[in-house]
């Protein structure tokens, strides 16, 4: 995370100098439903190559400025820059292609393809994805494929997943419909991987296995920027933490930092 | 028997091809077309008004506009077209901003209207009446008698079926068909992935619409006439049985629903004995199809061949199949394990 909080509420992007170079920065985004304000003039930076827990108590806007993003929703206002570039008008499929991946809050994996056929869909075998291709047939997208196969059993045997590849991914458990959305993700080899709750309904045994994956990512240069809600999880995989109320991104830092700040305390516990 | 043997046969093969494009969109893409039929029904009525001639030959007793006479292929090259535009057309009011059962919905809803505009504007097909006499493709060229003219029309489209039934499988297992799926079963997270999702659809529902169009241009060379009562509705759910008995996503499904459905089926009901108030054993025919087809959904959802995914990895002797409860027709139905 490349800022910090501002006295006015919302975290002030000209305190970045000498912080990583940022990926992603929104500036004053808004989003309303309705009449009720889900995110309201939010901006932040989001450093390369860290992961980012982004926290705040339910209806925070945590999950709305993750769906902006990703552009499965729209900014009322505000603009969002991708490694400098203006994104925030461009449809979701060319924000992927960019280099934005993300997973879902409920899980996304798809339930009557195989686990490999689910890693697939996240690379672009551009010869076998049109109508012309499928026709020619494998023989014109079959070479193509061998080698996306390759990685995603590369993917596939990293979750410890490679025994389950042929299997549908809908007869998975909670824990391994995580891990294959994130190796989904993986496929399309995001510079910025968005992760809305990773940990929601995962069994503990397989919270451990999904925090390490994430932290292998980022040493690897993954930008990871997560919304979290267990806060020994934050501690455990985040690298620095933005906290969100009432729609604004209100303080930024460490997990010690946000945890002894008063504007978050305040937040969570309504004084 | 042989003329009856043929017609049949030419019936089933032109089906499977209507049934196929409608999988595609059904089956592999996740539309909801209720309003497929109408696609068919644009095929026939374009190969009916570029045969048919000038309408002033028939001394007012059939209206219609244009009136050519085109030479085969074209009128079946022209009935994919128009069946391909208006599948687009219906795509962009479809595709865009609704979900699947609105989709439903609207689908179902443009078919009305134009079966409405179709029965209720003589000027454009004959009105309720429909067209008639429209010359079968070739006949005069070919020089058959009546039997072998209809074993050669069989014959004919029972090859453009197996080009459909091959190009079906070769799209269905291909990285295309695979990305069909997926948008299927989440059209979101299928863009997250930079997927356009909407003109992958698009271009599913012209497939599908094509094959409809080239079936009606089809069934009208082999009926030598079209009018509403045609494609009813009740046409649509036919196919709609035929899918979903066989089992969804999968072209041999595909084929066995026809044969079970069209073949087995109507044509079974024709040789019951007559009993009870005129017409009753011609309705039957339907409520059978009703029950048939709330039977598989309570009790063989996936129908009897169901969709199977490829195995990629290792062996490729047994491919996964969808556990025995799962809706076919739904995306979010298979149940899995406990996290």
């Amino acid at each position: 995370m490349a800022d910090t909080g501002g006295a006015s509420g919302r975290a002030g992007l000209e305190d970045t100098a000498g912080a990583d170079p940022v990926l992603l920065t929104i500036r004053d985004v808004s989003r309303s439903f309705g009449g009720v304000l889900a995110v309201n003039r939010a901006s932040a930076g989001f450093a390369k190559g860290q992961i980012t827990g982004i926290i705040g108590p339910n209806g925070a806007g945590k999950s709305t400025l993750l769906n902006i993003v990703t552009g499965s929703l729209r900014a009322d206002s505000g603009q969002i820059l991708f490694d400098g570039q203006s994104i925030e008008r461009w449809p979701t499929y060319r924000r992927a292609r960019l280099g934005i991946g993300r997973t879902f809050q409920l899980s996304s994996e798809f339930k009557r393809l195989t686990l490999v056929e689910n890693l697939l869909c996240g690379v672009r075998l551009t010869r076998g994805e049109t109508l012309r291709g499928a026709v020619l047939g494998p023989r014109w997208w079959g070479k193509v494929q061998e080698g996306a196969l390759s990685r995603a059993a590369e993917i596939l045997a990293r979750f410890a997943l490679e025994e389950k590849g042929n299997e549908l991914a809908g007869s998975l458990s909670g824990g391994e419909r995580r891990l294959v959305e994130i190796g989904r993700a993986l496929m399309s080899e995001p510079r910025l991987l968005l992760l809305d709750e990773p940990l929601a309904g995962v069994h503990p045994r397989n919270v451990g296995r999904i925090i390490e994956a994430l932290r292998s990512l980022r040493d690897e240069g993954v930008t990871l920027v997560t919304c979290l809600h267990e806060p020994d999880a934050v501690e455990r995989a985040c690298d620095s933490v933005a906290v969100m109320a009432q729609g604004s991104v209100i303080a930024v830092g460490s997990f010690d930092e946000v945890r002894a700040n008063s504007s978050v305390l305040g937040a969570y516990l309504g004084s | 028997m042989s003329y009856y043997a043929s017609i049949l046969l030419t019936y089933f093969f032109i089906d499977v091809i209507a049934a196929l494009g409608l999988d595609i969109q059904v089956g592999l893409s996740g539309i909801l077309n209720f309003g497929f039929i109408l696609f068919q029904a644009a095929g026939a009525y374009t190969v009916a008004l570029v045969t048919l001639g000038p309408p002033s030959k028939w001394l007012g007793t059939q209206t219609y506009f244009a009136g050519w006479s085109l030479p085969f292929p074209l009128p079946l090259i022209l009935a994919i077209v128009v069946g391909v535009l208006l599948s687009f057309l219906a795509g962009l009011l479809v595709l865009r901003r609704l979900r699947s059962s609105y989709q439903a919905i609207v689908l179902l809803s443009l078919m009305l209207v134009c079966y409405d505009v179709v029965i209720s504007t003589r000027s454009l097909f004959n009105g309720t009446t429909g067209l008639g006499s429209i010359p079968p493709p070739l006949q005069s060229s070919l020089g058959l008698g009546f039997t072998g003219y209809q074993w050669a029309f069989t014959g004919f489209c029972g090859v453009i079926c197996i080009v459909v039934f091959l190009l079906m499988k070769r799209i269905y297992r291909s990285p295309f068909g695979r990305l069909l799926a997926a948008s299927r079963e989440g059209e979101e997270a299928a863009g997250s992935l930079g997927t356009n999702v909407f003109r992958l659809r698009m271009v599913s529902m012209m497939l599908g619409g094509g094959l409809g169009g080239l079936s009606g241009g089809l069934l009208v060379g082999a009926v030598a006439a079209w009018s509403p009562n045609s494609w009813s509705f009740f046409e649509t759910i036919i196919y709609f049985a035929a899918i979903t008995l066989g089992g969804v996503g999968n072209s041999y499904g595909t084929v066995l629903g026809v044969a079970v459905l069209q073949i087995g089926i109507m044509e079974g009901v024709t040789y019951l004995p007559q009993f009870g108030p005129p017409g009753f054993v011609d309705y039957l025919q339907q409520a059978i199809i009703g029950v048939a087809l709330i039977l598989v959904l309570w009790l063989r959802p996936q129908g009897i061949f169901p969709e199977r995914r490829p195995r990629l990895l290792g062996s490729p002797k047994r491919q996964p199949r969808l556990p025995s409860r799962s809706t076919a027709l739904s995306s979010s139905t298979v149940t899995g394990g406990v996290s």
